[in-house]
């Protein structure tokens, strides 16, 4: 259960608000590089953080996140022609840069100096693996760029995707550090699931239902450790890290791509779920890229030409009873991350969390948002930066290991948790 | 097949509007025991807060039979708010859920006594250690003592935790 008040300062991430504050010290994922393909390619429009914005890529290859709208007379600058180093909108000809420096106000006289005169808001966008990230932040508070290992192994190691999904950010990042959710809601997927599929470990996931949990704050976020019996008196622990504000990574399965997520506000009522598989030591096969393109393990099939999900709430998420009563999948939405989404949707745009009935192995979602209240309210009245903008921070793995009974994972498994180039994943 | 009957989507928040507005549980009956002296210090900053029946425990030791014996089955004195003292298997009956509040000193065989009790009664027992940034005491074996009957165990850095903790779940 969480008071009201709590809920809305957790859920609303606008400008000025406690959270969008805290969000804006961070580099973010705000597009796929896909997205801006080449010089002078069409602008794309982006929400995030409840801003209007567009993104592009100007003729020299330098790529900016600038307020949607001309400042003359608020048309979208999406319609704008993308040419000759700026924006220009098709109204009155005014034309921008990538930070959002007007360029050219061609009614007016250029020694009138108008033009140095008006700028439009502008955010950085930096390319980091397949993701253009941006900091909307204060300039002065700019934090180093991103270390996280997904984004900075080589390009045939790591696969990104995006998916819209219709509900705030925080229900949907609650379900990724939720992980007794699995050996129900994702049971059929860990027999079928090509990404998931044939692990040792999946034993231990699918005949033990009732983990136990345990949670350790790290400098980040949270290390949360969720048990479950396997043989000879040891252990079977999945180990995922969340790290402030919004990324986890799932524990990985035999030596299938490791993979996680980030939830990025679009508004108080929408979320991108970015998804990544990588391998630390090697390339994907083209069977594992192809897999992830087609929609399996974490990602999704797309409506075409869009990143809204194929299964989506318009069509009850295509719902199969049949493959439901089979056992086919548990829940009767194909795939993970729809399984996910559908339940996560259904709550409703923002979930009223003064109806919900948590229970102890519901703490690493109580301690995460303790961390986040905590630190968006540390920002505000003492200006002190929250945990999770230290690259340090960044440098964390997921873990599946089997212990014996009587080492705590925090202990044994230091090593597993922090990332070792060159070092495979501990996995079972 | 979806038939066409539905009439409502909850995804929406227009929808959303019209959920239920009712009660959806009973109150829950929850004992928190702080396993040492130090935490039940940071027990005590919690306990003046309005709970749902909570009922802040401080655990005395292991009771003591007609004899001054050790009681068989192991029993626990319990000391209450208002200084009455109780025993853990007179507090345990209808409760839902045992929170152990701990730090790096805790009785270790407090904690099995209780986590042993709340599995054989089939209460949901939380282990709760605080340890304080900068406090390099060991809390292994506090976590190993907890361990093997607790569902829950978390390691929290601030005493702030335990209201936290506790409101979530209604306590």
């Amino acid at each position: 259960m969480l008071r009201k008040e709590v809920n809305d300062l957790l859920t609303q991430t606008g400008t000025a608000t406690p959270m969008g504050t805290l969000f804006r010290q961070y580099w973010i994922p705000a597009l796929l590089a896909e997205e801006l393909p080449a010089n002078d390619c069409p602008p794309v429009r982006v929400k995030l953080l409840s801003e209007r914005l567009i993104a592009f890529r100007d003729s020299g290859g330098k790529m900016g996140l600038i307020d949607e709208f001309c400042a003359h007379r608020g048309a979208s600058l999406w319609f704008g022609r993308n040419e000759e180093g700026g924006i220009r909108c098709p109204y009155h000809g005014w034309k921008f840069d990538v930070s959002g420096q007007c360029l050219e106000i061609p009614s007016e006289p250029a020694e009138s100096g108008l033009c140095e005169k008006v700028k439009l808001t502008g955010y950085p966008l930096v390319k980091i693996g397949d993701i253009l990230w941006t900091y909307m932040g204060p300039k002065e508070q700019q934090p180093p760029l991103p270390e996280w290992e997904f984004a900075t192994v080589p390009a045939e190691q790591t696969f990104t995707s995006k998916r819209w999904q219709e509900c705030n950010w925080l229900q949907a990042m609650e379900g990724g550090i939720d992980s007794s959710h699995v050996s129900f809601l994702h049971s059929g997927s860990l027999k079928t699931d090509p990404l998931f599929r044939g692990a040792a470990g999946n034993k231990y996931n699918l005949q033990d239902k009732m983990p136990v949990f345990e949670v350790v704050e790290s400098a980040g976020g949270l290390f949360i450790g969720a048990r479950r019996n396997a043989e000879d008196g040891k252990y079977y622990w999945r180990i995922t890290p969340w790290v402030m504000p919004c990324f986890t990574m799932v524990p990985p399965r035999g030596d299938h791509p490791m993979h996680g997520h980030f939830w990025i506000p679009i508004d108080d009522e929408n979320c991108w779920a970015w998804s990544y598989d990588y391998h630390p030591v090697r390339a994907l096969t083209a069977e594992e890229r192809k897999a992830m393109q087609d929609g399996h393990g974490v990602h999704v099939k797309y409506v075409p030409g869009t990143y809204r999900p194929l299964a989506n709430k318009d069509n009850d998420y295509l719902m199969d009873r049949e493959a439901q009563r089979r056992g086919d999948t548990y829940s009767g939405i194909e795939g993970i991350g729809m399984q996910d989404a559908s339940l996560q949707e259904s709550m409703g745009p923002i979930v009223d969390r003064t109806k919900e009935n948590l229970v102890s192995t519901d703490n690493g979602i109580i301690m995460a948002r303790q961390r986040l209240r905590k630190a968006a309210l540390a920002l505000k009245d003492q200006g002190i930066r929250p945990p999770g903008i230290d690259p340090a921070h960044h440098r964390v793995r997921s873990a599946a290991v089997l212990l014996p009974s009587d080492q705590a994972f925090q202990d044994a498994s230091q090593d597993d948790l922090r990332v070792r180039p060159g070092v495979r994943q501990s996995s079972v | 097949m979806t038939l066409l009957s539905d009439c409502a989507s909850a995804a929406t928040a227009a929808e959303a509007r019209y959920r239920v507005n009712y009660p959806n549980s009973r109150p829950r009956t929850t004992r928190i025991v702080a396993l040492d002296e130090a935490a039940a210090t940071a027990m005590r900053m919690a306990a003046d807060s309005s709970w749902n029946g909570a009922r802040f425990l401080v655990c005395q030791g292991r009771s003591r039979g007609a004899q001054g014996l050790d009681s068989i089955p192991p029993d626990l004195d319990l000391r209450a708010a208002d200084g009455v003292v109780t025993r853990l298997s007179d507090e345990l009956p209808g409760t839902d859920c045992v929170v152990m509040v701990g730090t790096a000193t805790a009785n270790r065989e407090a904690a099995s006594i209780i986590g042993t009790a709340c599995r054989a009664r089939g209460i949901a027992a939380t282990g709760l250690l605080v340890a304080p940034a900068g406090d390099t005491a060991p809390l292994g074996p506090a976590l190993a003592a907890l361990r093997p009957t607790a569902r829950m165990l978390v390691v929290a850095s601030d005493v702030e935790y335990i209201p936290e903790m506790l409101a979530a779940l209604r306590a």
